[in-house]
């Protein structure tokens, strides 16, 4: 499904401030897969997601969805296939046009936008049946401005447009980071709901541990623009947050080590 | 002073459909275009030179409309395609037509007069043998433009590509991630403004009788003024409010300017005063909020020192 292969991405290239956000990533997700991605603060997980969706072309590398060649798509070409979902919930939906609205323009992701009317009676009926499953009372406030919304309505909202065209990948990118626990945890069930019941290949950032774990059939931890380690199966479902931490530690001091031998 | 009343109403009205230019440009789209100062008098000047050779005054304001959007598609490709940031894009486009207006018409202004057989858009009103009397035909012909486009362009609004081009002003990222080519929708919606404002002063042209190379001067401050001064007097959210807000704007905004070139001599105001007029306005209406701010907490602090007092 997914494909990237020695995927380098560096900011500012060339002068001083030259920073390698990702080095060499090689990765391939199969279809369905739900992958969890954790590690640091500028470990380039966030980069990898905005790589992959065309936010930043990358220095080298190569990256297939589907089979075929994306690496050098602008965006709003990958739109039709990819579904984000971002941190900051007001980066999702725009405030001063209607929930309805938002909706139509996730519901045309797929194709051009045509000169006729974005919210029809029909669409509107489709909307409202759509908004009532996610039980946040949104279906009778189609016609209110998002602005008016609260955070985790509007992170439901922006979940609702990511796969409301069925795309063939989904990105999160700590999409509950920024919310209350509470709502947090009704976004995380919807989002769990969502990718189970439309069979979505996920891949979603995540700064708590246990929820890595908890989520998904594999886990990625990355360092300083590179994969550490890479678990599923039985050796996942094993795991703890301790084993997990364990491990990471382990693997650094081998990479130190192996820094160091190189300079001795 | 119906007179006064229906000649503001008239200007007010014609100004009006630039203004919606400017509220697509500025308030939809998020893009601070001051390409409206070249292409306004642009409207006028293809306008005049067209009639001037004898050409019917349709299909004159048709291409001076064209024009127009032509321009503003220009000013997208500057930003778009070449980076160029928003300001600057608009002023480079506003400088290069100064010389292209002034090619077209082949001199500093054109006169357009009935007494020279010049058929323009004023003159067909005053022809037609309706029993109204002209003097309330033509603001009621200029309401009926207005109304029309306001129409089209609430509907435009709620289609797909609207939508697009209004999401492009709020939220860049989000619109992207949904499947739309940006670069686009500022082409097009610049077009369409810079289309507006064209088409209104083609309009305008004619209405006061010539075109003149300087008559765009300061009309992006002019539609702005009017665009602020309709959301301050009407708070609404939905599209078709909004547009309504701008129409409202515009008219009140004429009604000043009036209100200051007629009496405003007592006061020792010149004429030539106006646009200086026009910038105070402008600047008292962006500075009005903070004033109320100011004058509220001034006010509670008074009333705190009261009740400690009392005390």
């Amino acid at each position: 499904m997914l494909k990237i292969t020695s995927l380098t991405k560096i900011f500012s290239k060339g002068s001083i401030n030259e920073n390698v956000v990702l080095r060499n990533i090689n990765l391939f997700v199969p279809e369905r897969d739900f992958v969890t991605i954790i590690g640091s603060n500028g470990a380039g997980k966030t980069t990898l997601l905005n790589v992959i969706s065309g936010v930043f072309f990358p220095e080298q590398g190569r990256i297939e969805i589907d089979g075929k060649d994306v690496t050098n798509l602008p965006e709003y070409k990958r739109a039709s296939f990819i579904g984000r979902v971002f941190q900051n919930p007001l980066q999702g939906t725009a405030s001063s046009l209607t929930v309805e609205e938002n909706l139509a323009i996730a519901e045309a992701r797929k194709r051009k936008k045509k000169l006729h009317l974005a919210v029809t009676r029909r669409k509107r009926r489709e909307f409202r049946e759509r908004l009532s499953l996610l039980g946040l009372g949104l279906e009778k406030r189609l016609q209110e401005r998002v602005g008016l919304l609260s955070g985790g309505q509007r992170q439901a909202l922006t979940i609702l447009m990511a796969t409301l065209a069925k795309p063939k990948l989904l990105l999160l990118d700590e999409h509950t980071a920024n919310l209350d626990p509470k709502t947090a945890q009704k976004i995380i069930s919807l989002t769990k709901r969502v990718i189970n019941e439309d069979h979505l290949t996920t891949l979603m950032v995540t700064h708590n541990m246990e929820e890595a774990l908890r989520f998904g059939n594999r886990t990625i931890m990355m360092n300083e623009g590179e994969i550490l380690f890479d678990v599923y199966g039985e050796e996942r479902k094993k795991m703890n947050v301790k084993d997990l931490l364990d491990k990471f530690s382990e693997l650094k001091k081998e990479r130190l080590l192996e820094d160091k031998m190189l300079l001795i | 002073m119906a007179g006064f009343i229906l000649h503001v109403l008239e200007e007010g009205l014609l100004f009006a459909i630039m203004s919606l230019g400017i509220y697509i440009s500025f308030r939809a789209l998020n893009f601070p275009d001051l390409s409206v100062d070249g292409t306004y008098p642009l409207g006028a000047a293809v306008v005049a030179i067209m009639i001037f050779k004898g050409i019917n005054p349709f299909i004159a304001m048709i291409v001076a409309t064209l024009a127009g959007g032509l321009a503003g598609l220009f000013t997208g490709f500057l930003h778009a395609r070449l980076k160029i940031a928003p300001l600057l894009s608009g002023i480079l486009t506003m400088i290069c037509l100064y010389s292209i207006n002034l090619r077209i018409m082949g001199r500093p202004n054109i006169s357009l007069s009935p007494y020279l057989r010049h058929r323009t858009f004023m003159t067909i009103i005053k022809e037609t043998n309706l029993p109204l009397k002209s003097e309330y035909l033509i603001p009621l012909i200029f309401l009926g433009i207005v109304v029309i486009l306001k129409f089209i362009l609430d509907i435009f609004l709620h289609t797909e590509i609207g939508l697009a081009i209004r999401a492009t002003g709020d939220n860049e990222e989000m619109i992207r991630s949904e499947g739309v080519n940006t670069d686009t929708t500022k082409l097009v919606g610049l077009s369409l403004s810079n289309g507006l404002v064209a088409f209104s002063g083609a309009l305008f042209a004619q209405y006061q009788g010539f075109s003149d190379i300087g008559m765009g001067i300061g009309m992006i401050i002019a539609g702005l003024a009017s665009v602020i001064t309709g959301e301050a007097l009407i708070r609404g959210r939905t599209i078709s409010i909004i547009t309504l807000e701008v129409i409202v704007g515009a008219i009140i905004y004429r009604l000043a300017i009036a209100i200051a070139l007629k009496w405003g001599y007592n006061f020792g105001f010149k004429p030539t005063d106006l646009k200086l007029l026009t910038g105070l306005l402008v600047i008292i209406i962006l500075a009005f909020p903070i004033i109320r701010k100011k004058m509220k907490s001034k006010f509670l602090k008074n009333n705190k020192n009261l009740r400690e007092t009392k005390c």
